[in-house]
């Protein structure tokens, strides 16, 4: 089973990357296979909105960069992590880049779920979704909207499960994995 | 503020060239309205301006030195664009302490507003985060049927648009918030949802035949 870490830390918080290395390692010793890709690391163009990836080259954005490959990576996997600090309530702008890249996932035409309408999906498959947000400290606003936008972002994708953790910078490492390990848990993705 | 002329700034979040996206149609609809009633106004475009040195001092001089920040953007991904989350966290690290007021425009192409409530709540954290008053929030769904000519003139399926902006613009120069009137006229749909969806539907199969690709269009190109 094949995992994609998408880690979303900035350059002046490298420090938080060392929270990704423990999620990555608790997926290791769960036999997954882990590919970890650090955006900050990454050049990526922003998303025009032009719509190309479903009009002009259907499934791929027109736009010749590395995006393709972490889009491709993406839907290549069992299980994709969000992995961010908490920014304002939702992804950092590292982390955004990509994902605003990779709208060619779904199909343009409209489909109803829950009574709202959203995209068709293009693949057959998705990835489970997981998002780790990172904070100083607890923040119950901040901690609701990052909940929430993973919700929304598991209905658009359609996901077959999703999770979403909050960790805290002042958190042992100890306390980390276990966070962690209930949260695969929840999302079901230990053997 | 050494002048007694109140100054908006108003930051598109489109990525798109000027003159292209519903996201400026909206925002300059309101900045129009409120230099008509005697505010001065400076518009940036977050994607260009993030591009160079320059224009990051640029836009963090440009917050400094105003009275009101309307920010509008289309949803991406749930969210706001890249771009503009890169902006807000140059303008986080600076902090504010003169309690500038910050208010926000989300417009979607989904038919229903809702789906704007996360990047707003965004919006609204942010202001809380980097010292600035929010000012409130508009969601519009259907953005793939609206016009920036049609909000010019005012009427057609824009009308409860341009009394949404109206009240808006009214309420911003009076210091006040986004009206709820105008969060509701906003958030009301422009069409009936299913012609909405229907013409979307119609639409992609046109503009992929302009490419020659309309049969491509459920292609996989990352299939595994």
């Amino acid at each position: 089973m094949k995992a994609l870490l998408l880690n979303g830390v900035g350059k002046d918080t490298r420090h938080l990357d060392r929270i990704g290395e423990l999620i990555v390692q608790e997926l290791r010793s769960l036999q997954w296979e882990v590919e970890g890709l650090v955006l900050r690391d990454i050049e990526i163009a922003p998303c025009m909105g032009c719509f190309g990836c479903w009009v002009q080259t259907p499934g791929g954005c027109v736009i010749d960069d590395n995006a393709r490959e972490v889009t491709r990576k993406m839907i290549q996997s069992d299980l994709v992590l969000y992995f961010t600090p908490i920014t304002f309530g939702g992804y950092s702008s590292e982390l955004k880049k990509a994902l605003d890249r990779s709208i060619s996932l779904v199909s343009p035409f409209f489909t109803r779920i829950n009574g709202e309408v959203h995209h068709q999906k293009r693949y057959a498959y998705a990835p489970k979704l997981l998002g780790v947000g990172i904070l100083h400290q607890p923040y119950e606003e901040s901690e609701r909207i990052f909940k929430a936008l993973i919700s929304r972002n598991a209905i658009n994708l359609q996901n077959p499960a999703h999770a979403a953790r909050v960790v805290y910078e002042d958190q042992t490492e100890a306390e980390i994995q276990g966070a962690i390990r209930a949260t695969l848990d929840e999302l079901g993705v230990r053997p | 503020m050494s002048s007694e002329v109140k100054r908006v700034l108003f930051l598109v979040g489109s990525p798109k060239a000027p003159g292209k996206s519903v996201s400026e149609a909206l925002g300059v609809y309101v900045i129009d309205k409120m230099k008509a009633l005697g505010w001065s106004s400076e518009t940036i475009f977050i994607r260009t301006t993030l591009q160079s040195d320059k224009g990051r001092t640029a836009l963090l001089e440009a917050v400094e030195d105003t009275d009101l920040i309307i920010l509008s953007f289309p949803l991406y991904v749930d969210s706001l664009p890249a771009p503009v989350i890169r902006a807000m966290e140059l303008i986080s690290e600076r902090h504010s302490e003169k309690n500038t007021r910050f208010a926000a425009i989300s417009n979607c192409g989904f038919p229903e507003a809702q789906h704007n409530n996360v990047a707003l709540a965004i919006c609204r954290c942010f202001a809380l985060a980097s010292g600035l008053e929010w000012a409130g929030g508009l969601a519009l769904g259907m953005g793939g049927a609206v016009s920036g000519q049609r909000l010019k003139d005012g009427g057609g399926r824009s009308r409860n648009i341009v009394k949404s902006l109206d009240l808006t613009a009214d309420a911003f120069v009076k210091n006040k918030t986004v009206p709820d009137d105008a969060i509701r006229l906003m958030a009301k749909p422009l069409i009936p949802k299913r012609m909405y969806t229907t013409m979307g539907n119609i639409g992609w199969q046109q503009q992929a035949k302009r490419y020659g690709v309309r049969k491509k269009l459920r292609d996989r190109p990352y299939q595994r």
